[in-house]
C-alpha cells in the first residue's frame, strides 16, 4: 500500500542531527575528564564524521521541506456541509 | 585532561559547556574542538617532557587558541620547521586550522620590488632560468632585455635560451665541476620554484600579509614530519645557491663568463 507523505513523516525515525548529539559527548566528556591523547585522537576522528553526516542530515531536511512544500494539495476528505 | 584542580578550572570546563541548539553553532564548536583535539594531542607525542612540564592553561576565555596550544605552535616553531612571528602573533586572536607554509625560498615573482629584490648575484642568472628569462622577454618586455644588457653588459641574444639547454646534461656537467659552479643547477631551480623542496617552490600572490594565499597543510603527525624534514633539506640548498651568488658578485664579469661555459656546452654536447 501507498504511504501518503504525512504518514511517511509520521513513521520516519526521530533522531538529532549528529552534529549536535556529537557537541553533546563531547561536553560530557570535557566534564567528566575523560579526554587523554588517546582520547583526543579517536574524537577528532568522529568529530570529523558527525560534522560530514550532521551536514548530510541538514541536506536532506532541506530537500525533503522543499518537497513537501511545492507538493500538489489533495483532498483527504470532504469537510461536512459540502 | 580536564583535571578540576579549583574554582577557576571548574569554571572554565562549564564555560566550554554551553548549550548549543542550532547546527551551524554546532559545527562551528565541531572545528573549534577539533583543532584543540589535533593540537593537544600533537604536543603529547612530539614533545612529551614540555607538556608534562608546562603549567599553561588548556582552554582558552574565548574561542581562540588556549595558550597550551599557542605554546605548543610556538614549540613548533622552535623545533621543527618555521612559522613566521607574525602568524604566531595573529594565532592569539584566530585559529590556525592549518599548518601555514610560508615561502622561504627566493620568491622574486610576485614580490612587490620585483627583480629589484634580488641581489645582482640572482639577477645576472634570470636568462638562464625559465621564468627569468620569460620575465625579461615578456613581461618587462624591451625594457628588459635592455635592462640587464645596460645592467650586465650581455645581450639576451647571446645566451642560450633555457628552453633549448637540456638541463639533465646541465646537471651532469655541474657534478664534474668545482663549486660552487657545481651548484648551479639549484641556483635555476631556486629561480624557477622547482626544487622539489615545499618550503623553496612557493610564490605568493598577495595584496598584503593576510591576503597572501599560503600554502597549508593539515595538522597532522604525518605532514608536520613531512615539512621538518622538508625543512631540514631547505637550508641546505639555499645554503649552495647562496655561496654561487657570493661567488658571482665577488667578480661577475669573470665568473659569470665561467658559468656562460657551462651553459653553452651543454649545446654543443647535445
Amino acid at each position: 500500500m501507498k504511504m501518503t507523505p504525512l504518514e511517511f513523516l509520521i513513521t520516519a525515525p526521530e533522531e538529532v542531527n549528529p552534529a549536535l548529539s556529537m557537541c553533546r559527548e563531547l561536553q560530557r566528556l570535557e566534564l567528566s575528564g575523560e579526554l587523554d591523547s588517546a582520547t583526543m585522537k579517536e574524537m577528532a576522528n568522529a568529530i570529523e564524521l558527525a560534522i560530514s553526516k550532521g551536514t548530510d542530515d541538514v541536506r536532506a531536511v532541506e530537500q525533503t521541506k522543499e518537497g513537501l512544500l511545492n507538493s500538489r494539495s489533495v483532498a483527504g476528505a470532504i469537510p461536512m456541509g459540502f | 585532561m580536564a583535571a578540576i584542580w579549583n574554582a577557576k578550572s571548574a569554571l572554565q570546563i562549564l564555560q566550554q559547556c554551553q548549550p548549543i541548539t542550532d547546527f551551524k553553532s554546532a559545527t562551528d564548536y565541531l572545528w573549534t574542538k577539533l583543532n584543540t583535539y589535533q593540537l593537544l594531542s600533537l604536543y603529547q607525542e612530539l614533545f612529551p617532557l614540555e607538556w608534562e612540564e608546562s603549567q599553561s592553561e588548556i582552554y582558552s576565555e574565548d574561542e581562540s587558541h588556549s595558550p597550551k596550544e599557542l605554546e605548543f605552535i610556538s614549540l613548533v616553531s622552535e623545533h621543527l620547521f618555521p612559522i613566521d612571528d607574525i602568524i604566531i602573533e595573529g594565532a592569539y586572536e584566530e585559529r590556525l586550522y592549518q599548518i601555514p607554509v610560508s615561502p622561504k625560498g627566493v620568491d622574486w615573482q610576485d614580490h612587490e620590488e620585483g627583480i629589484d629584490a634580488l641581489r645582482s648575484g640572482w639577477q645576472i642568472l634570470l636568462p638562464l632560468s625559465q621564468s627569468g628569462r620569460w620575465w625579461l622577454e615578456s613581461v618587462a618586455g624591451e625594457k628588459g632585455e635592455s635592462w640587464y644588457e645596460c645592467t650586465f653588459g650581455y645581450s639576451l641574444k647571446d645566451i642560450a635560451h633555457p628552453e633549448k639547454t637540456n638541463f639533465k646534461l646541465l646537471k651532469r656537467l655541474a657534478r664534474r665541476v668545482a663549486p660552487p659552479i657545481s651548484d648551479l643547477p639549484t641556483a635555476l631551480a631556486l629561480l624557477d620554484l622547482e626544487t622539489g623542496n615545499i618550503w623553496l617552490d612557493q610564490s605568493v600572490c598577495c595584496e598584503s600579509y593576510w591576503n597572501r594565499n599560503f600554502e597549508s597543510r593539515p595538522w597532522t603527525i604525518e605532514d608536520i614530519k613531512f615539512l621538518a624534514s622538508e625543512w631540514k633539506k631547505a637550508p641546505q640548498l639555499l645554503d649552495k645557491a647562496c655561496e654561487l651568488i657570493d661567488w658571482i658578485e665577488s667578480d661577475p664579469n669573470t665568473n659569470f663568463s665561467h658559468i656562460l661555459a657551462l651553459w653553452n656546452l651543454t649545446l654543443h654536447l647535445k
